[in-house]
């Protein structure tokens, strides 16, 4: 029986769904039919009405992946929001301007219509306190999973659990089982209409009878060769809501290896027919991630065909975000062609340290060496074990500029010295980080009240074993990335501090360094200079690492102290910028780092936009001073090269041993982007915020912004520096 | 321990010398060649150096010293009776004014350079002495470079070998790479474009083969100077003339340094040369290959 016939008889639901049935608004009446059953259960029946009487996608074309990225699921109300967000978090919307409209018959209707109302904008508005909050969820699909079993595997987990709970007075657990059969039944009815309307297409091509032929064997079952794996992952994907083929370098390997009919170019065409679709879907780049390379559990290293063929994909595409695990044996074919990607400027993949992750699970976290092998990324770089995690991402975080700019104008004047300055800051660290703990348990646990992501709950691994949703902590892993910003400004401006306090500012009253600041250095120009002229972090400064260090050992050291409300949830600090650097400036003052009020902060763990004059192995050096492998969260450096760095391959050659260096000595992540026109064009209005870029020819070099007008026109011109 | 006179200690360098390198500019040098691009390095004493970009013709410095003048609403600075005291600097109140040029003791040199050992290690690389010609400091070039030794950290010297030989002999032992600049092999030509006869240079060529040390020729190329085929076929010579000549590379004439006039205020006769196209340089590039074979 369908949804739709359930819902035939008015008075067989809550007053609420006839109510909303009367008035148009269907799904969100299957959600209210029964206010007495759980929270997943009435989700996961109103996800199944969706997925019974959404249209299916229409065929583009040529088209190989599961689904072509124009898709969107129909509206099926204008008094409703969009369908797709339901499908994703199981959550009920109205469309408040709309359903204001809506006429009631009594003072009784009335207060229902208000209810309503008030359920969707309390969920919309959940408490938080904008100085800590994080948003946003990473996670991946069980891939593995689904590829040895098919999604009948899952039909049989819940068969089982169900025989388990049966004779039980577990009545939670045994509506949470069932409403998992709710997503199964409506995912067999759209795939079944979806191959039905494939089959109605007349004088078929090759590719779509491929298509129509995989879809009678995946999901629900086993693929049985690449393709089939291949849309498997698709599905997966798609009913996850999450972009993220994570490693499909290993993944997919099985099936390459075992495949007659797919030869390199064909599994190259496919891939990138994938990171195609992915890169149209998201409408911003930095969302979705690939995590290739690294590491088996029995420590060999996964380095094959199809990871450099990942490599070769992401070529000129903005998403998905591609990670290549590097480690020290990491074969050069796969260097040369990670090479020819950043010189061509393409900035992907980023390579990242395989051991940094794997030891740092294993030894830090103490989780099993076959679950840390598989960490992968999410979204920008939010760090995940492959289909069992749910991971809190970054939107907002921590931002330890924020926190010094407190501690500057409330106790500058008091502290005699800069050690009881720079304790006192120690000591704001710590309380504003438990805070934050505070703050975010809050929202995780008003969050997993609200949304329920049936399909993540079906498809992540630990969920249906625990019979606990997705959000609530359902997820095998649940990780909470504590985002850290301003990390290098404030390194910066405690080192300016520091030179206040030892007089090399000259002669200037705390007060007036305090006016500086809150006149935005209006006034103070000299002061300007003085701390702009003071050494920056990322050049070579032992004072300014040793400080670098120890500040961050103490971040990383409070955050890892902190526990998560979902079941076995801890915090991972991560050094991940993605926007959000440009975002957190704006709700900070001027700074005695030299920079102005609301501009942006630093947008890596380097130094800030254009202060390392001494080129890229000290910028590296410093960098290194931050104890990365306590970051398991990923701290990522964005290295800037100018093309002359890939000239010829004696110098291909020496700039890959830059990047590997960088990576042996502990750094976790790096993403190159080549000095482009663009960036020397900014430098010539703004040479103050340039003084990075290095120009080299032949046994010469010079800063960019030092050289003649004429002669930086010309640099200009070449296509190579 | 010795103290130097060091204009730049310059990170990841891909071009002196195999590896990933810092190399270590000495200031002063004997030669004067029309085309250089290193200018500030001529002098063994700091100078001053103007940043425009921080300039905001102010006339605080005008108004101090002689040297210093506004012209069409911009800053212009001689060096010509400059006594380099420096005050101008402390007067300038948004550091548009610094020395180029710090004594530095060898310790706090090598202490930069050990940074980057990791580098060092991973690549091949070291130090490289530059300049100006860095044996005209020889005392504070070989701590350096015994420094370097003592840490088992590849070294290389750039030099024009327009010094004495004793001065090349005191270093040589500490010294795994010589990379010699052959700029000119024409006598008259040498005298007329660098100021000096190149006999010495080549003398002290030959002498350091003689020592068994490994050389790498390095060789400006400059429109109407020296790219001549005469030129190009003695150099062949030399190349091919000992063993211990293990490389030689051409450096085709670039004008990259030509702003710095105006930065440090020098007078040079700054003959502009005619900067080699792509073309020509192919050109070069396939006579430097048909040297090698």
């Amino acid at each position: 029986m369908k949804v739709s016939e359930m819902m035939k008889n008015d008075f067989a639901m809550s007053p609420f769904a006839r109510f909303l049935q009367k008035n148009g608004m269907k799904t969100a009446s299957v959600f209210y039919k029964n206010m007495n059953e759980s929270m997943m259960r009435r989700a996961s029946r109103a996800v199944r009405f969706l997925l019974e009487e959404t249209e299916t996608p229409t065929y583009r074309n040529g088209q190989v992946v599961f689904l072509n990225s124009d898709f969107k699921p129909r509206l099926v109300s204008v008094n409703e929001s969009d369908c797709l967000r339901l499908l994703i978090t199981g959550e009920i919307l109205v469309k408040e301007d709309e359903y204001q409209k809506i006429p009631t018959e009594s003072d009784y209707e009335e207060q229902i219509k208000k209810t309503i109302l008030e359920n969707t904008k309390n969920a919309r508005s959940m408490k938080c306190i904008m100085r800590y909050v994080n948003l946003g969820n990473h996670t991946s699909m069980n891939f593995e999973y689904v590829l040895k079993y098919g999604f009948n595997g899952y039909r049989q987990m819940i068969s089982k659990k169900l025989d388990e709970l049966k004779d039980t007075d577990d009545y939670y657990a045994i509506e949470f089982q069932e409403s998992m059969l709710d997503i199964m039944i409506g995912m067999e009815d759209y795939i079944d209409r979806y191959k039905k309307y494939l089959k109605s297409i007349k004088n078929p091509d090759d590719k779509l009878k491929r298509l129509i032929s995989a879809l009678e064997i995946v999901p629900f079952n086993p693929p049985r060769d690449f393709y089939e794996a291949y849309i498997m992952m698709g599905i997966a994907m798609f009913f996850g809501e999450s972009q993220e083929p994570n490693r499909i370098d290993q993944l997919l390997l099985p099936f390459y290896e075992n495949d007659d009919k797919v030869n390199r170019e064909e599994a190259l065409f496919l891939i990138r027919e994938m990171f195609v679709d992915i890169n149209e879907r998201m409408h911003h780049p930095g969302t979705t991630h690939v995590t290739i390379g690294g590491s088996y559990a029995d420590g060999t290293a996964v380095y094959n065909e199809l990871t450099e063929l990942c490599v070769i994909a992401i070529r000129a595409l903005r998403s998905p975000n591609v990670s290549l695990c590097m480690r020290e044996d990491m074969p050069q074919k796969l260097w040369d062609e990670y090479m020819y990607n950043i010189s061509k400027g393409y900035t992907q993949p980023a390579l990242v340290n395989d051991k940094l992750y794997v030891e740092g699970f294993v030894n830090k976290y103490n989780m099993p060496r076959e679950d840390a092998v598989k960490y992968v990324f999410g979204g920008c770089s939010e760090i995940m074990i492959q289909g069992k995690t749910s991971c809190d991402a970054i939107w907002a975080g921590y931002n330890m500029l924020d926190i010094l700019e407190d501690t500057m104008y409330n106790n500058l004047l008091c502290c005699n010295t800069f050690e009881e300055f720079y304790e006192l800051y120690k000591k704001h660290l710590k309380i504003t980080i438990k805070e934050m703990e505070q703050q975010n348990n809050m929202r995780q646990t008003d969050f997993s009240l609200h949304y329920t992501y049936p399909f993540r709950t079906l498809l992540v691994d630990g969920c249906i074993d625990s019979s606990t949703a997705f959000t609530a902590g359902g997820a095998k892993y649940n990780f909470t990335c504590a985002a850290i910003f301003g990390a290098s400004n404030t390194f910066n401006a405690m080192y300016a501090i520091k030179k206040l306090y030892s007089g090399e500012l000259g002669n200037i009253s705390k007060e007036d360094f305090l006016k500086c600041f809150a006149n935005n250095y209006k006034g103070y120009e000299e002061l300007y200079t003085k701390i702009c002229d003071l050494d920056k972090f990322g050049n070579y400064n032992e004072e300014l690492n040793d400080m670098a260090h120890d500040l961050m050992t103490k971040v990383f050291g409070e955050i890892k102290t902190l526990r998560g409300s979902r079941a076995n949830s801890f915090y991972i600090p991560t050094m991940i910028f993605w926007t959000t650097w440009i975002e957190m400036g704006k709700i900070v003052g001027a700074t005695p780092d030299g920079r102005f009020a609301y501009q942006p902060l630093a947008d890596s763990i380097g130094a800030t936009q254009g202060t390392d004059k001494e080129g890229p192995t000290t910028a590296l050096g410093s960098a290194l001073s931050i104890p990365q492998e306590e970051c398991v969260g990923t701290a990522v450096y964005n290295l800037f090269l100018d093309g002359s760095n890939f000239e010829t391959e004696e110098k291909l050659q020496k700039t890959q041993t830059l990047i590997k260096t960088y990576m042996l000595e502990g750094g976790c992540q790096v993403q190159v982007n080549v000095v482009d026109r663009k960036l020397l064009e900014d430098a010539l209005i703004h040479p103050e915020k340039h003084e990075d870029i290095i120009v080299r020819v032949g046994g010469f070099s010079d800063n960019f912004i030092y050289l003649s007008d004429e002669i930086k026109k010309q640099v200009m011109n070449r296509n190579h520096l | 321990m010795k103290k130097g006179m060091v204009f730049q200690i310059q990170k990841f360098c891909t071009d002196d010398g195999p590896g990933i390198r810092t190399t270590v500019f000495l200031k002063g040098c004997p030669l004067n060649c029309l085309w250089c691009h290193n200018p500030e390095g001529l002098s063994t004493k700091k100078i001053i150096a103007i940043n425009y970009n921080k300039c905001v013709v102010c006339g605080k410095c005008m108004e101090l010293c002689d040297c210093h003048k506004i012209s069409e609403n911009k800053h212009i600075y001689n060096s010509e009776n400059c006594t380099t005291c420096g005050k101008c600097i402390d007067i300038c109140k948004t550091s548009a004014i610094s020395f180029c040029g710090k004594e530095m003791d060898s310790e706090s040199v090598m202490k930069s350079v050990l940074a980057d050992r990791a580098f060092y290690k991973n690549s091949g690389g070291g130090l490289t002495l530059s300049g100006g010609e860095p044996l005209l400091q020889d005392d504070f070039a070989l701590e350096l470079l015994q420094k370097a030794k003592e840490e088992n950290i590849h070294t290389c010297v750039e030099t024009s070998l327009g010094v004495g030989l004793e001065k090349i002999e005191k270093v040589a032992p500490f010294v795994d790479l010589f990379l010699c600049d052959i700029k000119e092999t024409d006598e008259e030509n040498h005298k007329k474009y660098i100021g000096i006869s190149n006999k010495l240079i080549l003398e002290n060529l030959k002498k350091l083969c003689e020592m068994g040390k490994k050389i790498k020729l390095r060789c400006p190329i400059i429109p109407s100077v020296n790219d001549r085929e005469n030129h190009f076929e003695i150099l062949g010579k030399i190349y091919k003339s000992h063993e211990n000549i293990i490389d030689i590379q051409f450096m085709p004439y670039h004008i990259l340094g030509q702003g710095k006039s105006d930065r440090y205020g020098l007078n040079l006769s700054e003959k502009a040369f005619e900067v080699p196209s792509d073309e020509t340089k192919t050109l070069w590039n396939e006579k430097l290959k048909a040297i090698k074979e």
